[in-house]
């Protein structure tokens, strides 16, 4: 039980997939404009992580050890294939705006590096829990980066205008490159809070 | 005599070569073929030695089974979720383009035909008809701009939607952001250029003529269309 808990705290804050693990960084940049686009792809590859997890958590005893990496990959995009067809029928505006980056989760390393790194070792429970963890560590990621992004590069919130007219919108912050800046910033933020020393290069 | 000398030698050289070269094979002896038979036999024990290691351990059966099997489920799962959500996937894109086109032209039936430059839809009201809306992209700064481009009978502009692009935020978006650039369109004729009766956006010259390019696109495929002898 005590580790269940370890395993919800490490994927949410202290191994976060993308403030400490660096994982997954392309989706991140490029969907992080919009606070409506982040929560939408935070939750569809919450709930990839938590199923393939899960099943490959179960067929871990079955896979052979040769073939686990294939086994992994058509199981992810089977998922993610299911969640792109389920999203662009009921959620089309959602779907849309993420476009290519949904398709894209096959190959997000988040996923990969969960299903090698803690499904193929451990229980339903614990991976589906870490799925779980992993999935809201990077919604959760997603989300300041991207309430950063839209209030200070557009002076909106889900596409509604917040701060006052006068305010100046840094134009910059919408674009690529205010990503991988604000990202930096927030990573190092971090680092000073949590009172990591950087490893040297 | 003398002369006779360098010609004979050419005459045998390549026959003395060649022998000197490749020397004939010894005849098969019935040793040889034994010992051949002997290798062969060998040969083929230890193949056959190792397949039965490798299937008594189960991993080539083990392998292409577990595949077979992993890839056949997804794959019925996928047929599955595919029966379910294609229709619901078809009728949301038809649902957002005749919205589309329904709040750039005041009508409430299209109708689809192709032409060679763009998909045209001859537009009824009331059974009467309305215009035209013509569905067409072409490549702006970064990806292809799509728009609904509306006319009346008389070839008049009634209006203009972007309906997918990807320019950049702040400069090319502001096509879809700043409403007076779409709306200055509406109720204009003719070819149309920028600087006459209507204005680029500041800073996204590519998506400005983007738009422009599909705007005229458009006309020229309602008037293809209607020399076509279509109505």
């Amino acid at each position: 039980m005590k580790y269940a808990f370890r395993v919800v705290g490490d994927g949410i804050f202290t191994r976060n997939p993308v403030f400490v693990m660096l994982l997954g960084m392309c989706p991140v940049l490029a969907v992080s404009t919009s606070l409506l686009n982040a929560l939408g792809m935070g939750a569809t590859v919450t709930a990839v992580l938590i199923l393939s997890n899960s099943f490959i958590s179960l067929l871990r005893k079955v896979i052979p050890d040769k073939i686990r990496i294939v086994s992994y990959v058509i199981v992810i995009a089977g998922f993610v294939t299911v969640a792109d067809m389920l999203l662009k029928a009921l959620f089309p505006a959602i779907s849309r705006s993420l476009g290519m980056f949904i398709p894209l989760i096959v190959v997000n390393c988040i996923v990969l590096a969960r299903a090698e790194a803690f499904a193929s070792k451990h229980g339903v429970f614990l991976s589906a829990l870490d799925g779980l963890s992993m999935g809201l560590g990077f919604t959760l990621a997603l989300t300041i980066l991207s309430v950063i992004r839209e209030l200070l590069g557009h002076g909106e919130l889900m596409g509604v205008r917040v701060l006052p007219d006068a305010f100046p919108d840094i134009v910059m912050l919408g674009l690529p490159a205010g990503g991988f800046l604000t990202l930096g910033v927030l990573i190092a933020l971090i680092q000073r809070v949590s009172g990591r020393k950087g490893e040297r290069p | 005599m003398n002369g006779d000398t360098p010609d004979t030698a050419a005459r045998e050289t390549p026959a003395a070569e060649s022998e000197r070269r490749a020397p004939k094979p010894p005849p098969l002896s019935a040793d040889t073929l034994l010992a051949a038979k002997d290798t062969t036999a060998r040969v083929l024990r230890k193949t056959g030695y190792m397949m039965k290691v490798t299937f008594d351990q189960g991993t080539i059966h083990g392998v292409v089974i577990t595949l077979f099997l992993i890839t056949s489920v997804t794959a019925l799962l996928l047929g599955i979720v595919n029966r379910h959500t294609a229709d619901l996937i078809l009728a949301a894109e038809e649902n957002r383009l005749r919205d589309a086109m329904r709040r750039v032209i005041a009508a409430d039936a299209f109708s689809r035909r192709d032409t060679e430059l763009a998909a045209v839809y001859t537009a009824e009201r009331g059974g009467a008809p309305a215009g035209y809306a013509v569905v067409v992209g072409t490549e702006g700064f970064s990806g292809t701009v799509t728009l609904v481009v509306g006319f009346d009978p008389e070839l008049a502009i009634t209006g203009v939607e972007i309906i997918a692009m990807t320019e950049t935020p702040g400069y090319g978006a502001r096509a879809t952001s700043e409403p007076w650039f779409l709306g200055q369109f509406a109720g204009k004729y003719g070819s149309l250029q920028y600087g006459q009766d209507i204005e680029a956006l500041a800073g996204a010259t590519v998506t400005s003529q983007a738009v422009l390019n599909c705007i005229n696109e458009a006309r020229e495929a309602v008037w293809r269309y209607r020399e076509g002898g279509g109505e």
